[in-house]
């Protein structure tokens, strides 16, 4: 099965299961959670089945395309379900099922994860999906989100597709999986890791990120004041990204980092409080 | 008579969670069957990472009947001019009892209406059913947490519920969930559900199906799968017993599967291999003579008939962690040592107090003064904390825990003495009170890093309060206690012990490496006293963790003594002396002797009273007391650290003391006469306070 064909088989199964199929947000981000459809949508109490791809970026995990397992861009598969259906674990099972790792041939398992975003104040409490003791989804019941309680509660799935796709082609690296049966993951992405990992650990020029930071900032805050949430939150994004870019390029110190995280976080709550507030008042019906 | 059975069916619950939610569970059934008088037989709680079960056999259909005595009004209100009452006839209405039930109970009060009244037993059922949400919401987690909107809050969503009374399903809830008869089995199964009708046929199905709802049972079957390994590879042992405890609660039904590792990575510490298997896979190591087998076993949940892919992944995921750690290696070795050195400088150790290279030469200048400039401790010290910024350790990896063994390899790699290279292994123990203790030097190093850290901690404010110890500080205080008391298999053993004479010259040498613009000189003596004060508590709280009253801990430690032994050495002696009949009538009259004294400086504001004259003392009881005083300061200093022998001295002076409390005041009018008595409690109150603080004593 090749890595669209995948994306493709993962897109069926839950469009049957009644998901959204949407798409990733034009920013970079850390990790799917970030996009709108799952940090704005699971504050809400309107239901919502959502699936998407999401390519992400980990500045710190660049390592110049030489490092089999690791890159600093790779891609998630994510599905929010909001309330929970009752047989959703059962649901994430046959999912892996029509990807060919079904359960009486694999060691799928369960194990104990909670998850914490201190940046965006979110925490939930879930698993890591093993299969034959390798980690191919982070399982999350949202209990808050931007440091408020939600209701109803969001499940979210997500898949990393890259682990999964060299598991089930059965390459040794990310880079010889099989984008189509002519095309290579490499050949699309490789040069792409080694610029990359060069400009997040070497290149970047640290003051300038910084100014960008501190400019973001003012702006997010300005937008809030004037309960433009959707374009305040992008600016939230945006700091989360400069914040990584800087940690990689060893700008950040271990005491600083706790100040960085918790001005984003800052962010992250004010918009969260306004998008709460919004729909309460009935004006924000996506 | 029926039996019960709950399952509560959950997405898989932490592995740690499981022994505390059963025991909770089914304390609380024996307590609801207790407190409602409802015989049972034999209970067990059993739970895998899907379910909590609760099975009671034998379970009364109701609760015993019995009789309550309810009392009423007095008689004086229930009868007036021979006639019964509204509050009589009330009385009877109420608790539903004709004539015959009733009768007069005589109190101090005088006699008042009462009966017996004849309460039954309410069914079991019922009682249960009523019990249940209490139940279900008490049972014990680290954490819980809501999914749905029934606002039930458990550690992990409820997805089924069984509750059997003997063929009967109870109407009972667990969120959105409400009691029906199946159950789940395991995923890897053909059959993945069952309809069960009894707590029989329920467990009837489950054992057909293999799971294994006994803790104990699947820990059997794992420890037998280890050991089989062990035989087959003529290994001698496996890492590690306490894995084996987690992975007990990580499957339901336990079916254990080995799998190989390429040669090469046998290059690798074996400390880094079983990490590397252990930390977060999950995976068994093997060892034959100290050398680590090129295999692994890990734990499967439920049997495969081709488990050929199942291992061939496993295989895989480890391989790709081996690789990593065979990066590190080869990265941080191929750099040597004296390039990890270099790199300690640009790591900031805690902000505003210097990188860990000043760190680095601060614990180098403290061991030369706890071990006489040894120059092989002063290199340990210098080295001991090179691999901190290493490949394998930095960034919080599965290797993190390996820090200290880490440097230690490197540094053996690099061609250094072995005993440097030890010593950056065991700075770091022992972790606690019982761990193996490190050789002396490294005990040296040991003792200059804690104290670093702890005068660091205090620098930046981060002093321990209440449940808030960021930084760990009390464990550091108690490793220092610890590796100067020295123990052998958990008894502290003082020759095990290094001798320093004094801690607080240890922290005064440490905070004066950070130099007067970290600490000004008049900010120091306040530093210490909190540094003294913080390690004070922790002495004594160790002092009385091994077992030494608290009066006693608090009179030999409220001393001017500093050296850590010789305060053990003295509590131990005093606990025993504190079991003599005369020991608390001898601390009664001392402490008379320094309330007086205390008293004496108040009240007259003299801060000294001298050194006693022999002409100024009249009366012949003041006379005896002062001559006998001489023989007991020489036969004290003879004593030495025979404490038996110093409290008998104390104790025969005693004899002197009494007349002289008896007959003479002190506080006589003549100034002179009263000053010189004075001066001699004085000397006595501080030539014993310097021993024991009898103060302290509990008297009666």
């Amino acid at each position: 099965m090749t890595f669209q064909q995948m994306i493709r088989t993962l897109n069926d199964y839950w469009e049957k299961q009644g998901a959204l199929l949407l798409y990733p947000y034009d920013m970079e981000k850390g990790a799917g959670t970030f996009n709108p459809h799952t940090f704005l949508r699971s504050l809400d109490r309107r239901p919502w089945k959502a699936a998407y791809v999401e390519p992400c970026r980990r500045p710190k995990d660049g390592r110049y395309g030489e490092n089999p397992y690791r890159g600093q861009h790779y891609f998630q598969y994510q599905v929010v379900f909001k309330p929970v259906p009752e047989n959703i674990q059962d649901l994430y099972i046959k999912s892996l099922a029509c990807l060919g790792l079904v359960p009486e041939e694999h060691d799928i398992r369960f194990v104990m994860d909670d998850w914490e975003s201190p940046t965006v104040g979110a925490w939930g409490l879930g698993w890591e999906v093993w299969v034959d003791g390798m980690e191919v989804t982070q399982y999350t019941y949202f209990q808050q989100v931007g440091g408020l309680e939600v209701d109803p509660v969001t499940v979210e799935l997500t898949y990393g597709l890259e682990r999964l796709a060299m598991y089930i082609q059965d390459v040794e690296s990310m880079f010889d999986l099989k984008w189509n049966e002519e095309t290579t993951y490499g050949e699309i992405y490789h040069q792409n890791e080694v610029e990359n990992s060069f400009y997040n650990l070497q290149a970047a020029d640290t003051a300038l990120l910084w100014d960008t930071f501190e400019a973001n900032e003012k702006e997010c805050l300005r937008l809030v004041s004037e309960e433009l949430v959707r374009p305040a939150y992008d600016f939230v994004i945006k700091n989360s990204h400069l914040f990584n870019v800087l940690e990689a390029r060893g700008a950040i110190s271990v005491s600083e980092r706790t100040n960085f995280i918790g001005r984003i976080r800052k962010l992250a709550r004010a918009c969260a409080k306004v998008y709460r507030e919004k729909e309460s008042r009935g004006e924000d019906n996506a | 008579m029926r039996d019960l059975l709950l399952e509560i069916g959950v997405e898989e619950l932490p592995a740690d969670y499981i022994p505390g939610a059963i025991a909770s569970l089914e304390a609380q059934f024996r307590r609801l069957f207790e407190e409602n008088r409802i015989t049972v037989g034999s209970s067990e709680a059993l739970a895998t990472p899907r379910r909590l079960v609760f099975f009671c056999q034998g379970v009364a259909e109701k609760e015993e009947d019995r009789t309550e005595k309810v009392m009423g009004p007095p008689r004086n209100i229930c009868i007036k001019e021979g006639k019964v009452t509204m509050a009589y006839e009330k009385f009877l209405e109420k608790n539903n009892l004709t004539e015959s039930d009733i009768f007069w109970e005589e109190t101090e009060k005088g006699a008042y209406l009462a009966a017996h009244r004849f309460v039954p037993g309410r069914m079991t059922r019922q009682i249960i059913t009523e019990a249940w949400p209490g139940i279900l919401g008490a049972v014990e987690f680290p954490k819980k947490m809501r999914w749905d909107d029934s606002g039930l809050l458990f550690a992990r969503p409820v997805r089924w519920l069984l509750a059997f009374w003997g063929e009967e399903t109870l109407p009972l809830k667990a969120g959105g969930v409400t009691a029906g008869q199946e159950t789940f089995l395991l995923r890897n199964s053909p059959k993945k559900r069952a309809r069960v009708s009894s707590p029989a046929t329920y467990l009837e199905v489950v054992e057909k199906s293999g799971l294994i709802l006994s803790r104990e049972r699947r820990r059997k079957v794992i420890l037998e799968g280890l050991q089989a390994v062990l035989e087959k590879n003529g290994a001698s042992s496996f890492h590690s017993e306490s894995l084996v405890e987690e992975v007990v609660d990580l499957v339901e039904a336990p079916f254990v599967l080995t799998g190989e590792i390429a040669k090469h990575y046998l290059a690798l510490p074996p400390e880094v291999i079983s990490a590397a298997m252990s930390q977060h896979q999950r995976y068994f190591s093997f060892y034959r003579e100290g050398k680590v087998l090129p295999l692994f076993a890990f734990v499967a949940n439920g049997s495969f008939v081709h488990p050929g892919k199942v291992i061939r992944g496993n295989e895989r995921v480890l391989k790709a962690r081996l690789d990593d750690a065979m990066f590190y290696w080869k990265e941080d070795t191929s750099r040597g040592v004296e390039r990890l050195f270099d790199l300690l400088d640009t790591v900031t150790w805690m902000e505003g107090l210097g990188s860990l290279s000043e760190k680095a030469a601060r614990l180098e200048s403290l061991t030369a003064f706890l071990f006489d400039g040894d120059e092989t401790a002063r290199t340990g010290a210098r080295m001991s904390k090179i691999d901190i910024v290493s490949e394998m350790i930095k960034d919080g990896k599965e290797f993190t825990k390996l820090q200290g063994s880490i440097a230690k390899y490197y540094l053996l790699e690099d061609g250094r003495e072995e005993e440097v290279a030890c010593i950056a292994e065991e700075h770091y123990w022992p972790r606690v009170w019982g761990d193996p203790l490190p050789r002396p030097r490294a005990a040296a190093v040991g003792l200059a890093d804690r104290a670093d850290n702890i005068i660091g901690a205090f620098l930046k404010g981060f002093i321990p309060t209440g449940t808030k110890d960021p930084y760990a500080l009390r464990r550091q205080a108690n490793s220092m206690i610890a590796l100067i008391l020295g123990y052998e298999k958990g008894e502290v053993h003082l020759d095990k012990g290094f001798d320093l004479e004094s801690v607080q010259e240890l922290f005064i040498k440490t905070a004066r490496l950070y130099g007067a613009e970290v600490l000004p000189p008049k900010e120091e003596p306040e530093l210490l006293r909190q540094v003294n004060d913080f390690f004070e508590d922790r002495f004594r709280a160790q002092l009385r963790a091994l077992g030494i009253p608290y009066d006693i801990v608090d009179a030999v430690c409220d001393t001017p003594e500093k050296n850590l032994k010789v305060k053990y050495r003295k509590a131990l002696a005093f606990k025993a002396l504190s079991g003599r009949d005369e020991f608390r009538d001898v601390a009664a009259t001392f402490r008379r002797v320094n309330n007086i004294v205390k008293k004496a400086r108040e009240e007259l504001r003299v801060e000294d009273f001298g050194l006693p004259r022999d002409d100024l003392f009249v009366e012949k009881e003041t006379k005896a007391m002062s001559r006998e005083w001489v023989n007991v300061k020489e036969e004290i200093q003879r004593a030495g650290d025979d404490y038996d022998r110093i409290f008998n001295a104390i104790l025969n002076f005693k004899t002197f003391v009494d007349p002289f409390f008896d007959t003479v005041l002190v506080m006589d009018k003549d100034a002179s006469l009263r000053n010189n008595r004075l001066a001699l409690l004085q000397d006595i109150s501080a030539l014993f306070g310097g021993i024991v603080n009898f103060d302290h004593i509990v008297v009666t």
